[in-house]
């Protein structure tokens, strides 16, 4: 199963004014750490969800770093940092009835960790993602019923 | 920015090279493995093992015509595809037409796109408040990292000896220009509603521009003495190659909303598009 949304770039990349060197600047982010579209996608078989982001070029090899508690997978881009992939468990996710919230909630953890445990990698990018699923991030994760087999039971 | 003609030449030449420089390597090690003393060689034509003889005579020379050739190949493909830089050309002029459209009947060199490429390596710089090369000195090296003109849109505006220092590392911060702070940043920046400059401006009037364009007073004293406005409005947005910076998109205008956020949003697309073709092009 998967969805798909289109990204705009004026609801993520809103200008903001900067001082650099004293200067008042206005900056955006580079059009590469924007995505242009997000996919929603269920491994049927561990029931991991991954959300995954597309940019205006994707040309460089990946790599892929799981948070300690191995709860998330953050793929990145070898020469960007860039974020590609969040993959989160079901392990992380599946915990109360609020799962669209939980899988939001531990995506953005995940970037989060990675920001602090590799000091200086943050991409622009991270926080491109970090609005795209605060914008997008209902309407992206479709409803738990949908993609859980144990959700659908215990609703009926 | 060099002359297209003799650059689509050099590089169609040096990828006609390769396939010279092949045959030989085939040919020359052909010969070298075989036997002429063999009976089946005597019936060949004579022209022919002439050829052979004469190959076979002259085989350490032809080796080094390789060696010539292979240098050659990779100097004239340095420069990457034309056709590429043609397109890249057309994109280009394409966001300026439709980004000043409002300044239909402004000179083309007052309202410019140019795209700048980050190089670890460059001969033409100038250090600051001098009209010379050298001496050098006080981070302005050669080899201190420059952001450089590689294409710019229009015909009448070609030309550029604009280098801006962006030095790379512990020295980043040292980056000159907008574009050196779009680069080094990696983030589209836009500085707009600049003071008008001209060549009888207060001197702390272009001091106050040189600060807020992140550039030397002398840069500001140059373009007057080239007759050139300093913009007003200046747009940098970064390019990246292969997931690495590689340089900046620059726009900028001499009026002072030419280039503005809401502006630049729509020339973000182009900007992707140019990083792509360099990508086919490197």
């Amino acid at each position: 199963m998967i969805t798909r949304v289109t990204i705009q770039d004026s609801v993520i990349d809103k200008p903001r004014k900067e001082k650099i060197q004293g200067v008042e600047v206005k900056i955006m982010l580079s059009p590469f750490d924007v995505p242009q579209a997000a996919f929603c996608e269920i491994d049927e078989t561990t029931n991991a969800l991954r959300l995954k982001f597309d940019y205006i070029a994707r040309s460089e090899p990946v790599y892929s770093v799981a948070t300690d508690d191995a709860l998330a997978t953050l793929t990145l881009g070898k020469a960007s940092n860039r974020v590609y992939e969040i993959e989160v468990s079901e392990r992380a996710y599946n915990q109360g009835d609020e799962i669209q919230i939980n899988i939001i909630k531990n995506a953005e953890r995940s970037l989060e960790w990675f920001a602090e445990n590799h000091p200086g990698k943050e991409s622009g990018s991270f926080g491109a993602v970090k609005s795209v699923l605060e914008e997008y991030g209902k309407q992206l994760i479709p409803p738990a019923e949908k993609f859980l087999p144990s959700c659908q039971v215990s609703r009926a | 920015m060099g002359n297209t003609r003799i650059k689509r030449v050099l590089y169609v030449s040096g990828r006609y090279a390769y396939g010279v420089m092949g045959s030989l390597m085939v040919l020359l090690g052909l010969l070298s493995g075989a036997d002429f003393s063999r009976p089946s060689f005597s019936r060949w034509p004579e022209e022919i093992l002439g050829i052979i003889v004469f190959l076979k005579d002259y085989s350490l020379a032809l080796y080094f015509f390789i060696v010539v050739l292979f240098f050659y190949s990779l100097l004239a493909q340095r420069a990457g595809d034309p056709w590429i830089r043609e397109k890249i050309q057309y994109l280009i002029d394409g966001v300026r037409d439709r980004l000043y459209e409002d300044f239909g009947t402004d000179r083309l060199d007052e309202h410019r796109v140019t795209l700048f490429k980050r190089t670890s390596f460059a001969w033409k710089i100038r250090r600051p408040g001098s009209r010379k090369h050298w001496p050098y000195g006080d981070g302005y090296f050669p080899w201190s990292g420059w952001l450089m003109p590689v294409l710019r849109s229009g015909h009448t505006a070609q030309t550029s000896s604009s280098a801006f220092l962006a030095p790379s590392g512990e020295l980043s911060h040292k980056v000159k220009g907008v574009v050196g702070r779009a680069w080094a940043s990696k983030n589209t920046i836009v500085v707009d509603n600049l003071s008008e400059i001209r060549q009888d401006s207060a001197l702390r009037t272009k001091e106050s521009y040189a600060s807020k364009t992140f550039c030397e007073i002398d840069w500001v004293e140059r373009c007057l003495d080239q007759n050139r406005q300093p913009p007003r409005s200046i747009g940098a947005i970064p390019i990246e190659v292969h997931g690495k910076i590689w340089g900046a998109l620059v726009l900028d205008s001499k009026a002072p909303d030419g280039v503005t956020n809401e502006k630049i949003a729509n020339f973000k697309l182009t900007a992707g598009i140019i990083g792509q073709l360099l990508e086919k092009s490197l």
